[in-house]
């Protein structure tokens, strides 16, 4: 048999890999010199690399504090996406009147922009008394359409059988949820974990617009207050930017392998 | 199935990060004297002794002095208890000249430094 080697391959995939990875390498050279993006010619390698532009982020503004802020509200759209996105999820995966409406309204209100419903969102908010908390910051993306379809698709690969069980054993449905379906989901829930952290750890309109404090702003925020405070953006600006990226960087690496399946989980179900 | 509970790499990732950074908050707790230390010599490398030695913060607009010091017979001088992370020193002797104003980074507010290169007084011209 003829086998074609695999090195030309996997070389035209390294020689892309690195060349999607130039602007990130980028932004890590720019934080270690601060050399100007314009500078001639340019090098590969970071000339006299030093970290004190991190230090400078972390004292010019409290960055401690938008840091706790980011992961407080975080933590609570992870957990809120994972219990209300499962509990949709398993609602679609049911036969009732009315389904594909359900499912073609979803589908629709996923081309609607955030940007257009703000107005309501923000008078939601304000009647709830959750303007300038952190519930407040993590309203609008407690439960996404996106997620709740990852989950309905894994719930679908659950067999049959075992929630019929489930029902002859006397479960309640929202035991069956959380006792049987999301144990059997755990690449769902990567999906959802790593989705729902990115989403709301980059989110900026929304916060900018409920929060007056200054002591509740995300990082995103920071970022925006820290270009008005600093004289000399380049290296700074650059190390504050790996600063906000290194934890949904490193969430994404520990769970990318759950979170690759959860995405073609029920991808071949014919 | 405990191994499986304590050695994955969630708990390795996160238990390293958490190790760093208490380690080193000790070694901030154990190092943030403000203790600021060199020397100053004239361009053959002689110390100046009662040359004034002043250190200064650069906010946004102007370069603010924080504080200064005489150095001994020996041209050593030492700073206490500041607390700033970027910083700058200049020396002058009233009599003799001064040295060019030396830009100061340290890692971490009041960080114990002791310069390795000596502030360089240059005769008045």
């Amino acid at each position: 048999m003829n086998r074609s080697p695999h090195w030309p391959f996997h070389l035209t995939l390294s020689a892309i890999c690195a060349l999607m990875l130039v602007p990130f390498i980028w932004v890590l050279k720019t934080s270690l010199t601060g050399e100007n993006i314009f500078t001639y010619p340019p090098s590969v390698l970071p000339q006299d690399p030093h970290l004190f532009y991190y230090v400078d982020v972390w004292y010019t503004i409290p960055f401690f504090r938008y840091l706790i802020n980011s992961f407080l509200v975080s933590i609570i759209v992870v957990t809120a996406n994972i219990i209300f996105n499962a509990m949709a999820g398993y609602a679609l995966t049911r036969e009732f009147i009315g389904k594909r409406a359900i499912i073609m309204l979803f589908l629709s209100c996923m081309m609607i922009p955030f940007q257009v419903t703000i107005i309501p969102a923000y008078l939601i908010t304000k009647e709830l008394g959750l303007l300038n908390t952190y519930l407040g910051m993590a309203l609008p993306i407690m439960s996404t359409i996106v997620c709740i379809f990852v989950f309905k698709a894994s719930f679908d690969a659950v067999p049959k059988s075992l929630i019929d069980a489930a029902r002859i054993d006397g479960l309640p449905d929202w035991k069956i949820i959380f006792k049987v379906m999301v144990p059997l989901s755990q690449s769902a829930i990567a999906t959802n974990i790593i989705l729902a952290f990115i989403w709301s750890w980059n989110n900026f309109l929304w916060p900018l617009i409920i929060i007056r404090d200054q002591h509740m702003q995300t990082l995103p925020l920071g970022l925006s207050r820290f270009l008005t405070v600093v004289e000399d953006t380049t290296g700074a600006l650059y190390a504050f930017c790996i600063m906000v990226l290194l934890p949904g960087l490193v969430i994404f690496l520990l769970a990318q392998r759950q979170f690759i399946a959860g995405l073609t989980t029920g991808a071949a179900k014919g | 199935m405990l191994r499986s509970v304590f050695i994955n790499r969630y708990t390795i990732t996160f238990g390293i990060t958490i190790t760093i950074a208490l380690l080193w908050n000790l070694f901030v707790i154990f190092n943030d004297s403000g203790i600021l230390s060199g020397r100053v010599v004239d361009q053959n490398n002689q110390p100046i002794g009662n040359a004034q030695v002043v250190l200064s913060e650069k906010t946004l607009l102007v370069t603010a002095p924080q504080d200064q010091v005489i150095t001994d017979a020996e041209g050593y001088f030492r700073f206490e208890g500041h607390r700033l992370y970027h910083l700058y020193l200049e020396a002058s002797k009233d009599d003799w000249g001064s040295s060019s104003s030396q830009e100061i980074r340290l890692y971490f507010k009041g960080q114990n430094k002791t310069l390795k290169e000596p502030l360089v007084l240059e005769p008045n011209s």
